[in-house]
């Protein structure tokens, strides 16, 4: 039995094929193909070609992911004059937020006694009158001196002893910031 | 360096970047560009129409290269290109209706006699008269067989289709073509 070998001319491979199959177009493969190109033709197009899509580039504009800009500004802010200058801008938002937030409405409130109002210091007395130990107003009173001091009667404090009525009386018409000197 | 003598990988190699890409092109052209033109001019047939598909063709192989997977040989992927566009041509002009097929007589024919740049005798004339009424595809294998002088498996991997189903297809087009000079008493 005869093998075709493997790796046959194609052309002789073709050949042989067409001698089979049709006798007519093996004759006319060996004649001209009658197809011509002009002279210079291979020659001119890869200028042509290259101008064409030189051209094309000019009137579209190149697409770009829609991250690219993004990306192009952080590396501009990246550089060092703009980045000290948004640094600077970052630390002065930074201390004015700080500023607002100790000062403004939601800020802490005042912890000392002559932020109270006469109306808070006199409910929070009467509150709690039970509470003030006479000792301790005798005590912070000294010899009596204080009480002249924040402008409390003498009879209030006779000979040792506390008028109790006469204190209740004197401690709601005291100023608020007169009561604090005396503890 | 003849462009011939540079590998597929070299001018992939230069296309994929941009600084290079331009060189890459020139290569790929030289080494590529006459055997693309004879492929589209034996479908379209005319000298000015072949050029202006084969520009298309390669104007889309400069912007696509990137999507050059590499999965075949460069050709292959040129050769599909080129394809695609001669067949979107042949059916745009049919559209159009400058040259319908379905007419009476040798329109195709009559309009390579007119060509100036064929020079043709009578029978080839008539061969691409009947090579013109075959289905593209069935076409397509006529040419790489015929004029391309292609093996059996180049062109299996060039079409991706099997050697057997190629081999009947050129045989059946081969039939169709001597009954059609047989019918005519071109013989």
């Amino acid at each position: 039995m005869n093998e075709k070998p493997k790796d046959m001319n194609p052309k002789v491979e073709l050949r042989d094929e067409l001698r089979a199959l049709s006798p007519l177009l093996e004759q006319l493969k060996s004649g001209k193909e009658g197809f011509q190109v002009p002279e210079t033709y291979f020659q001119n197009l890869e200028g042509e070609l290259l101008e064409r899509i030189q051209q094309q580039e000019r009137r579209t504009p190149v697409r770009t992911p829609w991250w690219q800009p993004l990306l192009e500004q952080w590396q501009l802010l990246l550089q060092p004059r703009y980045a000290l200058a948004l640094a600077s801008v970052l630390v002065l938002v930074a201390a004015g937020g700080y500023l607002i937030v100790r000062t403004g409405p939601g800020a802490a409130p005042c912890q000392d006694i002559a932020c109270l109002t006469a109306e808070e210091v006199r409910s929070y007395i009467e509150t709690n009158i039970h509470d003030f130990d006479t000792r301790t107003i005798l005590d912070a009173g000294g010899a009596g001196d204080a009480f002249d001091d924040v402008g409390l009667p003498s009879s209030v404090f006779e000979e040792g002893e506390l008028n109790e009525d006469e204190l209740l009386d004197a401690l709601e018409s005291l100023d608020p910031e007169d009561l604090e000197t005396l503890f | 360096m003849p462009e011939t003598a540079i590998s597929d990988e070299q001018i992939l190699g230069l296309m994929q970047h941009q600084q290079t890409r331009e060189k890459g092109f020139r290569l790929l052209l030289g080494k590529y560009q006459e055997r693309l033109y004879w492929q589209i001019r034996r479908m379209v047939l005319n000298h000015e129409d072949t050029n202006d598909v084969l520009q298309n063709c390669m104007v889309k192989v400069f912007r696509s290269i990137d999507q050059f997977e590499g999965k075949s040989a460069l050709y292959t992927w040129l050769f599909r290109i080129a394809a695609n566009e001669s067949i979107t041509f042949l059916n745009q002009r049919q559209k159009r209706g400058s040259t319908s097929l379905d007419e009476e007589g040798a329109p195709v024919a009559n309009g390579l006699k007119a060509d100036p740049y064929f020079d043709g005798d009578k029978l080839q004339a008539a061969l691409h008269q009947v090579l013109h009424s075959l289905p593209d595809k069935q076409r397509q294998v006529f040419n790489l067989r015929y004029f391309e002088e292609m093996s059996y498996h180049d062109m299996a991997a060039v079409l991706n289709t099997s050697e057997g189903a190629l081999k009947a297809s050129f045989h059946h087009a081969v039939k169709k073509i001597e009954h059609y000079f047989r019918e005519r008493g071109l013989e």
